[in-house]
């Protein structure tokens, strides 16, 4: 889990969004991490959805009289290099911008099935604790225990590299964190005296735990998951790195970046640029982390 | 030893446990076994003693006993690639990992509680603004990129140090620092944010009052009660760690045991990958009961739990 220091003003917001220029510039300043990293999420989701109009090149296709390209702007004709070519003479700046979409889409489909299950889980484990709770959080526990690395080099082991299953070993390693403040807030909220209203009312178990548990535990669900989403991003590159993720020829910044590793001495902008597109990445969603945090949980602020 | 850490110690078999169920778990999910311990071609012979010595005709229960004994035996089964004993290659790759981890783990704590301590001392200041901020990036990072660039600035352009391989110190110095990437930045953040939040509080008020100087307030204090919650969150770590260091190793050609495991992935050998799994996750239980006994020895309040 990542976690990103603000020290920016912490003083209470007055009101919601203020009125007129001056208010919006004002709200711009005292938010200052969460308009940059929404500004740079923005870029990249863009890239990700439009990477097939923005490609100059296809990114699969093999050019082998264009081996490790220099990066150029220009060039006799044809569309140059601008971030120059891989040993098989692709294109890198194309393969970036599909890789980044292939990221993105493993990340946010692993963190829709991690926090669907997790969230469920622990709305179930909380509300009907003696029953199936413990078992729940054991499980919990002991998924804790197994360092994901470990658990991902197993499951590629037995079933091979695919986008499916780089899907299911980032949502493996991820849905403990929903389960567990899922269940906590589920036992505090539970004895609440609005939920026993509820229940005296004839709200039924599910009714209860969506409307009134599961909405009080959103702002920090939200927070989870948005820094969930730098650190698969992390995560998923290590592992296309390791030849445990992304299988090719699908482009995918960690395995440019192995690629890169090989061919340092000759070629080192393969392993640059690659690199440099996931901090930026990751940049942005651990800012945008932090900013709705001040906004939506306080509670978990550090610094 | 407190009652504390007696039952840590006896948690450890049943997290061992657990691991190998998950393992097992995997495999006979995905159908015949048998596929993953030999090479396609294997004649039908071979395969039917395969079945038969790992008991597939066996109840699933009798099969997962007989799977833990053979490894509590130490019996992993044959590495294909490797044509030995898998447990005989995983533990000649140990001391090449617990090398590069400990010296990244006790540089890594060191480096992390100072500039942490130096950060909130200072806060508001350059310096303060400079290494919150370098840790937010570092963070951001994916730390192999790291390790990527240092070999092309100090190995490939000014030919200082080597970019891959075990050897002398020389060797240890680019996987260290890389390593030191996940560890440093969380520790930091955190040393400072608790010792801001503990120099809040009123005992420290009450040892200025009473005359303390501000050295003395701060080392044996709150540097005290900051470590607490480093060491738990080291000890958490400790996977995150683990998975850094496989990375690191494969970046670095560095002959450790998670490097073996990834290469044993792409060589499809599977009892090595279950033996260097195994292995690994126990040494991050060892890390982590290590920093529970840390814990315990400096925080009275656990022992008496």
């Amino acid at each position: 889990m990542s976690t990103v220091v603000s020290d920016g003003d912490t003083r209470p917001q007055r009101g919601s969004m203020a009125r007129g220029l001056t208010g919006a510039v004002h709200w711009v300043g005292e938010h200052k991490s969460l308009v940059a990293g929404a500004g740079i999420l923005v870029v990249v989701v863009l890239v990700a959805v439009f990477a097939p109009i923005l490609a100059p090149r296809d990114p699969i296709e093999q050019d082998l009289f264009n081996r490790l390209q220099r990066p150029s702007l220009s060039s006799e004709g044809d569309t140059p290099f601008l971030l120059g070519t891989d040993g098989f003479g692709r294109d890198i700046f194309s393969r970036i911008l599909y890789a980044t979409r292939v990221s993105f889409i493993v990340v946010i489909s692993a963190i829709a099935v991690s926090g669907t299950a997790g969230i469920l889980l622990g709305l179930v484990a909380g509300y009907y604790e003696a029953k199936v709770g413990t078992i729940i959080m054991r499980l919990a526990d002991m998924q804790m225990a197994l360092p994901p690395i470990l658990l991902a080099v197993t499951v590629i082991a037995v079933f091979g590299t695919s986008l499916a299953n780089l899907v299911i070993v980032l949502a493996l390693s991820g849905w403990v964190t929903y389960t567990r403040i899922t269940y906590s807030e589920t036992l505090s909220i539970k004895q609440m005296e609005y939920v026993t209203a509820a229940r005296a009312v004839g709200a039924s178990d599910l009714r209860i735990m969506l409307r009134h548990i599961l909405r009080n535990a959103f702002g920090a669900l939200i927070v989870v998951a948005t820094l969930q989403v730098g650190s698969l991003i992390l995560f998923e590159a290590a592992l296309s790195f390791l030849g445990l993720g992304v299988p090719p020829p699908t482009p995918s910044l960690g395995s440019m970046l192995s690629e890169g590793r090989n061919v340092l001495a000759v070629a080192p902008w393969l392993a640059t640029f690659p690199g440099m597109t996931i901090v930026f990445m990751v940049l942005g969603i651990n800012y945008l982390g932090s900013g709705l945090r001040e906004i939506l949980d306080p509670r978990l602020r550090i610094g | 030893m407190s009652r504390f850490i007696i039952r840590r110690i006896i948690q450890i078999p049943f997290a061992v446990l657990g691991i190998t169920l998950v393992i097992f778990v995997l495999i006979r999910l995905r159908g015949d076994p048998t596929a993953l311990y030999l090479p396609p071609d294997a004649p039908e012979e071979v395969r039917a003693q395969v079945r038969h010595n790992m008991g597939l005709d066996l109840p699933l229960p009798v099969q997962y006993v007989r799977f833990v004994s053979n490894m509590v035996r130490g019996d992993f089964g044959m590495s294909m690639w490797h044509r030995r004993a898998a447990l005989d290659v995983v533990v000649s790759y140990i001391p090449a990992t617990v090398q590069l981890m400990a010296m990244a783990l006790l540089l890594g704590a060191l480096l992390g509680i100072v500039l942490g301590l130096l950060s909130a001392t200072n806060k508001g200041s350059p310096l303060d603004v400079f290494l919150v901020s370098l840790s937010v990036f570092g963070q951001s990072m994916p730390s192999f990129w790291l390790g990527i660039m240092l070999i092309l600035v100090f190995a490939v352009n000014l030919r200082w140090l080597p970019a891959s391989g075990r050897g002398g110190w020389e060797h240890l110095v680019l996987p260290t620092f890389t390593l030191l990437m996940y560890l440093v930045p969380p520790t930091l953040l955190l040393v400072r944010s608790s010792v801001l939040e503990l120099l809040r509080e009123d005992f420290v008020l009450v040892a200025r009052s009473k005359g303390l100087t501000e050295r003395a307030i701060l080392y044996g204090h709150v540097l005290k009660n900051a470590l607490r919650p480093t060491i738990t969150s080291l000890g958490m770590q400790m996977g995150r760690v683990m998975g850094g260091a496989v990375i690191t190793e494969t970046v670095f050609a560095w002959p450790g045991l998670g490097r073996l495991s990834v290469q044993a992935v792409g060589n499809r050998d599977m009892a090595l990958v279950q033996a260097s799994v195994v292995i690994l996750a126990i040494w991050v239980i060892l890390c982590n009961l290590a920093a529970d006994i840390a814990n315990a020895s400096i925080d009275p309040r656990i022992q008496a739990e």
